[in-house]
């Protein structure tokens, strides 16, 4: 069902379809009217309506942020004038670092009215140093509606059950909470329905039981917390009767991830890319398995190692500038992460293709004449080999890998030596592999799991 | 005891298969990417793009994102949303309007389940009764928070004035429709518009009024007495040469013959835009003769509003099932089926001030197939009435 009419709160006695919605449920339709039209303008119109937005957040930054003040002037902005692209393309971008050690000074002295009140927020740093980012009332306007906008791509049913396992700091301990609806991206336009919150600090064991408990229609969690979930289910024999579709979000979620855990769960496996200081970068099409760009909130560029765009099919880092962050703008931000530029998409969108996010430069591997790729390594080149619950690899040097695996025994050198044929093979390059064994590979902090670290510097 | 009778009610409502709702989702996207595209105002400093409306923007636009999914649903399932909306109406009729109290004493249960032969069996509303009955017609507690209450006097079907109440609600899903007309008909909203219209002051504004106020595409509209003599209503569109004219199927008739008597074309024209009678085969044809350019037109009734709009790729009509039930009814009084030509009789879904239920309208109607656009909402092929005064609603 993606279009749940009867479903939308009215704030009128007597109205009951259709509805006419409180003011906050009417903002967020009001902008769903907008996006249900502009995914479908044509990648150029969508550039001009970015720079047309860009031009009123860098005269507002060049205003009020100190650090941009600067930055833009040395690049010769003229104060309020329109944004030309190829000049936006020359203007040096903004690192992680740059953001960390910067602080205060990317924050905007003042915002204008309406964007108030700005918070403060600190991501996970599980896969890099943490950073402070601001969020407004606008920044978060804008993340509900493409969350709304996820749920009806994918035609979920807002009136089922929704259960998320995720490190949310609102949840302690293992009872998990019971929550009066999905959340306000759409408890503002709509009625609540069910939902369900565990901390995925949980041992599977628990989450497990957790999950048969609440028994939920969509299931939202960090891809890696998935796959071991789907692993563990299909162990077990435990099927989650009513799963209708597993979410993924927060990791890079491989097309060997998402192929096992849809063949496991034997559900619809739909992931998304999102940044905490960044919002909605990209959602997964409702027709394919790549992603469009959320080109309403953030502009995207994927560039190679020489700082120019990555032609389809081809990866590069990610640099993001958010359209609508005026306590703290990010104006060509190097995320951190990779990712492949994808080709123009047969569904008619005219948002731009990522047709895939292979995460963060340390999660690349380097071949030994130095070139970065996304190794894969799915679970049936090594999973008959030895009774390994988790891998993962971490590449020492360009020859040399180490290769974690979670196991109850000590491996033989029969099977180490298996496994560091099956890991060669995989990989496509002759690597030395030196087998650890420990009882269990630990999440980050964040309670993100990375399979392949890179600890090799460029 | 009330919960229970609430759930026996919404049991014997039909739900829509989700075969509908997979169609509909198919049909969506077709409509999609056709819609145009349209500027909206930003209220907020900073932000141009996506807009961010005032409050009362949003609220409408809110509107028009529920009415381009519901346009796509199957014709039953746009049946059982309506059903739920007239089964609180009926209640809220049946308890706070003394003439439903008295008329439907014998036929209406308040506790029962609303079905379509339940709903069938309501007696028919005459315009005598609107006419006699005005007192008894008004509800006696229309909801606060539907807003102020307004009398609207217009010419009934024999000519004679027939007083109706309105709300802001009504006011506002007015105003919705006629968006909804603009957007199916791809309208360019910075073109010109001009509307011919009775009793209207020669003006001139920016924007082309209330209904379309959140968008920023910088047209404007003209407005001119209806009363005035054809030729100088013909001189001033030549002077103004609007994309659009809105007026009467009588006025547009006139303008075209005199068009053509003298050799005269509106070079600009793109569309004629009809309301208030019904449009002919005559009329379509000496307008297409004159400007050459596609005629649309509008069904409405002063007492009801909005009751169907042309189809954005046929001649006929959908009616607007979101604000209106329409049956069409044989000489017997049961349903026509397609091909059927019957009397036309409305029920207003969301006035609460005076709701009219099963009101006989005077008018007549062929009943359509499905439409091959896809929108499962029903078709009138033509219809046909008497001549009365135009309500048109746009520019308000």
């Amino acid at each position: 069902m993606s279009y749940p009419p009867d479903r939308i709160r009215s704030a009128y006695p007597g109205l009951v379809w259709p509805a006419v919605p409180p003011d906050s449920g009417a903002l967020a339709l009001a902008l769903q009217f907008q996006l249900s039209r502009t995914q479908w303008l044509p990648a150029a119109a969508l550039r001009t309506n970015q720079f047309h937005q860009l031009r009123g957040l860098l005269a507002h930054a060049h205003a009020s942020v100190p650090f941009y003040r600067e930055r833009l002037a040395a690049a010769g902005y003229q104060s309020g004038a329109p944004v030309a692209e190829d000049w936006f393309a020359t203007l040096p971008v903004l690192t992680r670092e740059e953001v960390h050690l910067q602080g205060p000074a990317l924050h905007a002295r003042r915002v204008p009215e309406g964007h108030a009140p700005v918070e403060s927020g600190q991501t996970s740093g599980s896969t890099g140093s943490p950073i402070t980012f601001l969020t407004t009332q606008v920044t978060r306007l804008f993340w509900q509606a493409f969350n709304l906008r996820d749920q009806f791509w994918h035609g979920r049913d807002l009136g089922l059950k929704f259960a998320a396992i995720r490190p949310d700091r609102g949840v302690r301990g293992d009872r998990g909470v019971t929550l009066p609806g999905w959340g306000p991206a759409i408890t503002a336009a709509y009625r609540g329905a069910p939902a369900a919150l565990l901390h995925s600090a949980n041992t599977l064991d628990r989450q497990i039981e957790w999950l048969v408990r609440e028994d939920p229609d969509y299931l939202l969690t960090l891809a890696t917390n998935l796959l071991e979930l789907a692993r563990e289910l299909r162990r077990r024999g435990v099927r989650l009767s009513r799963l209708r579709e597993a979410h993924t979000y927060g990791e890079a979620l491989s097309a060997q991830a998402r192929a096992e855990c849809r063949d496991l769960l034997g559900v619809k496996v739909v992931d998304m890319y999102t940044a905490q200081e960044a919002g909605y970068i990209a959602l997964q099409c409702p027709d394919h398995d790549h992603y469009h760009v959320q080109s309403e909130g953030v502009i995207v560029e994927i560039l190679d190692d020489a700082r120019r765009p990555c032609a389809p099919g081809e990866s590069g880092r990610v640099v993001l500038t958010t359209l609508h962050n005026y306590a703290m703008p990010l104006i060509r931000y190097e995320i951190g992460d990779y990712a492949e530029a994808g080709a123009a998409c047969p569904c008619g969108r005219g948002l731009p293709v990522i047709g895939r996010i292979l995460g963060r430069e340390r999660n690349l591997a380097l071949t030994p004449d130095g070139r970065k790729f996304s190794p894969s390594f799915p679970a049936e080149t090594w999973m008959d080999i030895a009774p390994i619950r988790q891998i993962q690899l971490v590449q020492k040097t360009r020859r040399l890998i180490e290769v974690r695996v979670a196991t109850p025994r000590q491996l033989t050198s029969a099977e180490e030596k298996a496994i560091g044929a099956a890991l060669r093979h995989a990989l496509g390059y002759p690597y030395q592999i030196a087998v650890v064994c420990l009882d269990r590979i630990p999440r980050s902090p964040g309670g993100k799991y990375e399979d392949f670290i890179s600890e090799v510097a460029d | 005891m009330i919960a229970v009778g609430e759930e026996a009610r919404r049991a014997a409502i039909p739900r829509a298969s989700m075969v509908h709702w997979a169609a509909h989702a198919i049909s969506r996207r077709r409509s999609a990417v056709s819609a145009p595209f349209v500027v909206i105002r930003s209220a907020l400093p900073g932000v141009v793009w996506p807009a961010i409306t005032r409050p009362e923007d949003a609220t409408a636009l809110a509107l028009q994102y529920q009415l381009e999914r519901s346009q796509w649903l199957a014709g039953d399932a746009l049946r059982e949303l309506q059903f739920r909306q007239l089964d609180v109406l009926l209640r809220h009729a049946y308890e706070t309007v003394p003439f439903y109290r008295w008329h439907w004493q014998d036929v209406y249960a308040a506790d029962r389940a609303l079905t379509p032969e339940s709903f069938g069996r309501l007696p028919l509303l005459s315009q005598g009764d609107l006419r006699h009955e005005f007192e008894a017609l008004k509800s006696g507690s229309p909801p606060a928070a539907h807003g102020t209450v307004v009398e609207r006097a217009g010419a009934g079907a024999t000519g004679e004035p027939v007083r109706t109440l309105r709300t802001e609600i009504t006011g506002l899903w007015c105003r919705a429709l006629t968006l909804r007309d603009h957007l199916w008909h791809r309208r360019d909203f910075s073109a010109t518009l001009a509307a011919i219209r009775i009793g209207a002051p020669e003006e001139e504004i920016s924007g082309w009024g209330p209904a379309t106020g959140m968008i920023a595409d910088g047209g404007r509209s003209l407005t001119l007495d209806i009363e005035m003599a054809p030729e100088a209503q013909l001189e001033w569109l030549q002077r103004h040469e609007p994309e659009y004219l809105l007026t009467h199927p009588a006025t547009a008739s006139r303008l075209a013959r005199l068009s053509l008597a003298r050799g005269l074309r509106l070079s600009r024209l793109r569309e004629l835009c009809t309301a208030g009678e019904p449009v002919d085969a005559e009329t379509r044809e000496v307008c297409r003769k004159a400007w050459d350019v596609p005629l649309t037109d509008v069904y409405s009734r002063d007492e009801t509003g909005h009751i169907a709009l042309q189809c954005p790729d046929h001649e006929h009509y959908h009616v607007q099932s979101e604000c209106v039930l329409v049956e069409v009814l044989d000489g017997q009084g049961r349903g026509c089926a397609p091909g059927g030509f019957g009397r036309v009789v409305i029920t207003t879904l969301h006035n609460y001030a005076m709701p009219l239920v099963r009101y006989e309208t005077g008018d007549f109607a062929e009943v359509g197939d499905p439409c091959p656009c896809g929108r499962g909402l029903p078709v009138l092929r033509r219809v046909v009435g008497r001549p009365r005064n135009m309500r048109v609603t746009a520019p308000a």
